[in-house]
């Protein structure tokens, strides 16, 4: 799975630590995701697609 | 899980109790000297002096607790330190104690088999003594080592 949080992150002009505040995790685990070290669950999913005002499908993709 | 962890105050002094009661518990073990501490020898309850529990010859007898009060605080301060919440705990932090706790008891039960296939007779006290520990401290290295690697990136 991979994901386009990263682009759509910059986009919005959004840091890391800023990005991981509004969805509730920290800023590593932002980072983790954007590497695609670690796959967020579905309601994290969810809020990153909110948040990033794109859909889940944009989001991420297999 | 997060509903299950321990405030993260607790955190760094039950870290402090953990490893230093262990260093403590090591060295007397080793040193054999695990009843020097004469004081705190007092009376206590035995429930299993026959095969049968609160049965025959079940009594309040004589014993050094220092074993016991040490196992109690390695306990304790090691399933504290284990399980209590990361500064910024989130989804992550909660899989990283999973996995280490996943590692830990595969790399746990691997050792104790070991052990039962080379070590026999009365040494396998040593290996019963250590198990009581074991889990707990790879769990902590192996979480303390994940955390640390996950706080760099």
């Amino acid at each position: 799975m991979t994901n386009k949080i990263k682009i759509f992150r910059t986009v919005k002009g959004l840091t890391q630590e800023e990005l991981g505040q509004l969805v509730g995790v920290s800023r590593q685990t932002i980072n983790a995701i954007e590497n695609n070290k670690y796959f967020p669950s579905l309601e994290l999913g969810l809020k990153l697609s909110l948040v990033l005002d794109c859909p889940v499908n944009d989001l991420f993709s297999l | 899980m997060k509903k299950l962890l321990f405030p993260h105050r607790y955190q760094r002094i039950s870290g402090i109790i953990f490893y230093l009661s262990l260093l403590i518990g090591g060295w007397l073990y080793f040193s054999d000297s695990m009843e020097a501490i004469e004081w705190l020898t007092c009376t206590v309850p035995n429930i299993f002096k026959s095969d049968i529990p609160f049965g025959e010859g079940a009594s309040w007898i004589s014993n050094n607790i220092t074993d016991e009060l040490l196992t109690v605080i390695i306990i304790v301060s090691g399933v504290v330190h284990s399980f209590s919440r990361e500064k910024e705990e989130d989804e992550l932090t909660g899989s990283l104690r999973t996995e280490a706790l996943t590692w830990s008891m595969l790399v746990n039960y691997a050792l104790v088999l070991l052990a039962t296939l080379l070590i026999f007779g009365l040494a396998f006290w040593h290996v019963m003594v250590f198990h009581l520990f074991n889990l707990l401290v790879l769990f902590n290295l192996r979480l303390r080592y994940l955390l640390h690697k996950h706080y760099r990136g």
